[in-house]
This record gives structure tokens, sequence and C-alpha cells, in this order.
């Protein structure tokens, strides 16, 4: 449960990618068990967790499966995270309010984000304007992540918190991080 | 259920959900861990006996098996037991695929079959004249799944699941394994009630030290928060 050093110091982040801050940090925590519904953002990111075998990871048909199984495994003794976009997490205010909370589940989760900064599809825009509400409603701590020399220290520090305070977190990864999805093609 | 189908030895007894679980639990000697989905089925779970290998589900309706899953991904030496309802597993239709396709060889899946949503007033669910549980699990993946044919034949799909694999045991049966039971049960609801304060108790929930890795096998919880 190292604090992450040095992560002051943007230069030495410059040649990580967003998604290999993702991974590495989730290594270093020793989340080994990542569930998720994709999303054209995370591509990357579920393509290298694929490929590297320290991580359990697999699709799930629906994302509140994939926040049963890591709170399971959490009770069971493994770290896990879930990885989902926007409409998805707008499918999980009750299994939030009903197993991950009053569990004292650390659920861990990464939001692609739709919906906002030049989003193309009108339903992604409006159930996007959900998301922080329910986050808010329920008093669970989420950060919207913008920038990639901040990312790490709030991925690492939100992971650490989720766990050592058992609540959920949801980390909200920004367009403007990840350069979202376009209409281009 | 489908009553139409047309082979014997199918859900053509209507058992009792308590009884069965009570058989269940009683064979269970090796700290199993138990899943009990929402309503009657931790409800009858609990009252089968506590065990602190159990967890209690409370609202997340349908994610009995996704949390039983989980157990078994992370504690692979421990046979876990997810009970279900099918009310519930139509919510989580393709948690059967997951299942299939991880193939846990230490997870056994219990559904609970009565064709109605018995605890908000045995409202027939869509399925109940239609659909064939058995058949969905096996179209879904899970080869091994089959109907409990009455007490006997459930104690003995019970115990083959429990042979099936293990820490040091390979027996050359496919891992997921599905048994369902036809059932309907009236005459324990307010024991449920009543005991839905003991599941529930107001002592405040005692945590694990915070900064410990959760290891050990004991990290089931005993009981649920208040």
């Amino acid at each position: 449960m190292a604090v992450v050093e040095g992560l002051t110091s943007p230069q030495s982040l410059n040649e990580k990618s967003w998604h290999d801050v993702v991974l590495q940090t989730l290594k270093r925590n020793e989340i080994r068990l990542v569930p998720y519904v994709p999303d054209r953002v995370l591509t990357a990111l579920i393509k290298n967790i694929h490929a590297d075998p320290y991580f359990t990871t697999f699709p799930t048909a629906r994302e509140e499966e994939a926040v049963g199984i890591v709170s399971g495994a959490w009770m069971g003794g493994m770290r896990g995270a879930v990885l989902m976009q926007t409409s998805g997490f707008a499918t999980l205010a009750n299994v939030l309010a009903s197993l991950a909370i009053p569990y004292q589940i650390p659920l861990i989760m990464f939001v692609s984000e739709r919906g906002t900064l030049g989003e193309f599809n009108y339903g992604q825009s409006l159930v996007c304007r959900t998301m922080r509400p329910v986050l808010d409603s329920l008093a669970m701590e989420h950060h919207t992540a913008t920038r990639l020399d901040e990312f790490e220290f709030i991925v690492d520090r939100s992971i650490k918190q989720a766990i050592t305070t058992q609540a959920p977190v949801a980390l909200i990864l920004s367009p403007l991080l990840t350069g979202g999805k376009t209409f281009d093609k | 259920m489908n009553t139409q189908a047309t082979p014997p030895a199918r859900n053509t007894k209507v058992m009792n959900r308590f009884d069965l679980t009570s058989k269940l639990v009683a064979k269970l000697k090796h700290e199993e861990a138990v899943i009990g989905g929402i309503g009657n089925t931790n409800f009858d779970l609990w009252a089968a006996g506590h065990r602190p290998q159990n967890f209690y589900m409370l609202g997340s309706m349908g994610l009995a098996l996704p949390i039983a899953l989980g157990v078994a991904l992370a504690q692979p030496k421990r046979r876990i037991f997810a009970l279900e309802g099918d009310g519930s597993l139509l919510m989580q239709l393709g948690c059967l695929s997951t299942i299939a396709t991880l193939k846990p060889q230490n997870l056994t899946i219990v559904v609970m079959d009565n064709g109605i949503y018995q605890i908000t007033g045995a409202q027939p669910t869509p399925a109940s004249g239609v659909a064939d549980i058995v058949a969905i699990a096996i179209g879904s993946g899970l080869a091994n799944s089959a109907w409990a044919a009455d007490e006997e034949d459930f104690e003995r799909l019970i115990e083959q699941s429990m042979t099936a694999s293990g820490p040091s045991q390979h027996a050359p049966i496919s891992p997921s394994m599905m048994f369902l039971s036809s059932i309907m049960t009236m005459r324990y609801i307010w024991n449920y009630i009543l005991n839905l304060k003991k599941i529930f108790p107001s002592e405040p929930l005692t945590r694990s030290s915070p900064i410990s890795k959760p290891t050990s096998a004991k990290r089931c919880r005993q009981s649920p928060p208040s």
C-alpha cells in the first residue's frame, strides 16, 4: 500500500498513456480481477489487461453482474475493479445502494465518460446527466480524471481509500483524458 | 413450472424449499460458502441454521450467482453454493453464460423454481408458463444442468457436485452444475419475518483491520451490516 512517489513531477509520466497508468496502478494495488462491459474508449486498456497474465479479466453481460462478481471476490479475499461506460453506470443505482454500500464493498469503477465534450448520440448525452447526481445522492466518492499528469495520483489514492475505508469509488475518465469517442468514422 | 414438458423425472414433483435447503446445509462439512439470493432463498438459508460461511444477499436481485462466481474465483479450493430463485435468475440470465465461459470447478448453482414472485404476493413470473430454466441453462453453456426429480435426487445431485472437483480431485465431469427444483413453500413465511431481525443485528458491524490484505477464508462476513 505504498503511496506512489514522484507524482508531482509530470515529466515522469509523459511516456505513459492513461491506460498504462490504469493497468500499472491496478497491479501495484494487487487488483487482479477485472470484469467489464466494453467501451470503445476502453479498447486499448481491455486489450492490454487481457494480454497480461496477472489479471483475471472477462466481459459480463451487464454492469451489475460485474459488480456482483467483484463483490463476491472481495468477500473471498480477491480485489477487483469494473470497467464500463456512462450508460452502463446508469444501470447501477440499485446495486450500489443495496450491495456495494451497505455491505461495505470497496467497489472500484472506471467509467469511460460518454455524453459530453463532443457527444453525437443524444441518448448518451442525456443519460450522462444522471451519473454525478446518482453518485452524489449516494454520497459516493467520485473523481473525474481530465489530466494525465494527475491521473496516477487520483487512481492510486482512490483505490487505496476505497480499500481502507471499505467504500466504493467511481473514477470517471473524461474525454479530456482519453480523447473520448468521436463520430469520425 | 413447465408442466407440459414431456420427459418424466423432471420438475414434476413439488418439493419444499426449506426442506431442501436444510438437506443441503446438513451436507456441508468443509466450510463450503453458501450465497443466498434475495428473499426466500436467503431466509431459508438462515432458518436452516446460520453458518459463518453464509452470505445473505439484501436487495440486488439477480446477483446471487455473480457474487458466488466472484467467491469461487477468489477461493478456488472452497466449494461455493449459490441459492437462487427463478424470478431472480430471470433478471440476470446473462450471468449463466459468464459462468459457463469461466468454468469455475467449485461452483454449484441451485435454483428454486416455483414460477412465482412469492415474496411480493405470488404473482406468476413471465417465464412461468412458457420457459424451461434448465433448457435456458443448457443453452447458456451450462451443459451439466438438470432438474431434481425429488428430494432423494436433489441430495444425490448435491453430493455429486461436491465430489465433482475439489482441491485434490479432478473428476471428469463439467464444472458448473445447476440443479433445479420445483418448489412450493408457504408455511415458513412468519419465520422469515422473525429471522429478519436476526439477519440484521442491531449491533454495529465490526470491520476487519482496514489495511490488512483480505486473504483468509474467514473473510466471508459473519453477518450483514445493520
